[in-house]
């Protein structure tokens, strides 16, 4: 027995006739056709499983797990700093940092911030709004210092950057002398 | 997130904007029309990966937008009126030898194209011979010859 008497028949029809459904099947085996039903079935399962990865793959990117996007939205803070961050890059893929500095931070009529070793490894920094006045480099990372009038509610640094690196991000910035705020971030290549 | 928001409103502009160019525009493919559908491209990549290059973007935009079509063929084989609405109806232009001049200028088919497709397709040498001519859904012209 050939293995097309195993397929469901029925006539072909289009919608103006309606034949109903019999079980005359052409025999096609005299036409040239290296054709193998078994294997095109695997084909088909394998193109659903696709699918349903596609459709992952999409519903992943708009959740944000492979970028920025609600999942990936993040932030961290203390009493004197909150950071927003993603926590999710791709690689060369622009991104924004906001840091928001409460009044308690300003020491000697400025902001200190320390960025880390793993933040200059994995980000370019693009622009920073508003801009340092001064750089310094010391053993825990770069120290970026703002001038600071005596401000009310908290004011905003806005780091423009461009993920560098592929891979996890060990990210740490803080207030200088104080606990550096850990922000986890992973780059996608 | 807005890699798969940017890929799905592209992918309905497209669509949209290629129902109403009409299934004639880039059927029969010349030269010129092959350098438009270029810059199509051109244009429209810029729109979906703005400044982002990296490979997860382009999987997530290829992806999402395989997917919009697999969904969209997917609801055309479940229901006719979507299959009619997203992809047109087939249009006899010649019928029973008689050219049908009113339609054929609706869809922007002329005699020629007709010959032109009778010669390729069935080697038919004049206009007598053809006995229905069907503008397909893809914009390309089948014959029927009498026998």
């Amino acid at each position: 027995m050939h293995y097309r008497d195993h397929v469901p028949v029925s006539l072909c029809t289009l919608s103006m006739n309606s034949a109903a459904a019999g079980e005359n099947r052409t025999q096609h085996d005299k036409l040239d056709v290296n054709d193998d039903l078994d294997f095109q079935r695997r084909v088909w399962r394998f193109e659903r499983a696709g699918w349903v990865a596609m459709g992952l793959i999409g519903l992943a990117g708009l959740l944000g797990l492979l970028g920025a996007g609600l999942l990936s939205g993040a932030e961290s803070g203390d009493g004197r700093l909150r950071i927003e961050y993603e926590r999710f890059h791709r690689h060369l893929s622009p991104v924004e940092l906001t840091v928001h500095i409460d009044k308690a931070a300003i020491k000697d009529g400025a902001v200190g911030l320390v960025l880390n070793e793993g933040f200059a490894d994995k980000f370019q920094i693009q622009t920073i709004m508003p801009q340092p006045t001064q750089w310094r480099l010391a053993g825990d990372g770069m120290h970026v210092r703002f001038l600071a009038a005596d401000f009310e509610s908290p004011a905003t640094v806005r780091f423009y950057l461009k993920p560098q690196g592929y891979g996890p991000a060990s990210v740490a910035i803080g207030l200088e002398g104080a606990q550096p705020l850990t922000l986890p971030q992973f780059i996608y290549p | 997130m807005d890699a798969v928001l940017r890929a799905i409103a592209i992918y309905l502009v497209l669509l949209l904007l290629f129902r109403v160019a009409g299934r004639r525009t880039l059927a029969e493919i010349t030269t010129f029309d092959f350098v438009l559908l270029l810059i199509i491209g051109e244009a429209t990549q810029q729109a979906l990966l703005g400044e982002d290059f990296s490979v997860t973007n382009a999987v997530v935009v290829i992806a999402t937008l395989l997917f919009a079509d697999v969904m969209f063929s997917l609801m055309k084989s479940r229901s006719k009126k979507m299959e009619k609405v997203l992809d047109g109806v087939p249009t006899i232009v010649v019928d029973n030898g008689r050219c049908l001049t009113e339609l054929m200028k609706k869809a922007r088919v002329d005699e020629d194209d007709v010959m032109e497709a009778a010669r390729r397709l069935q080697g038919i040498e004049r206009i007598d011979q053809i006995k229905y001519a069907v503008l397909e859904v893809n914009g390309g012209i089948t014959i029927i010859p009498y026998r």
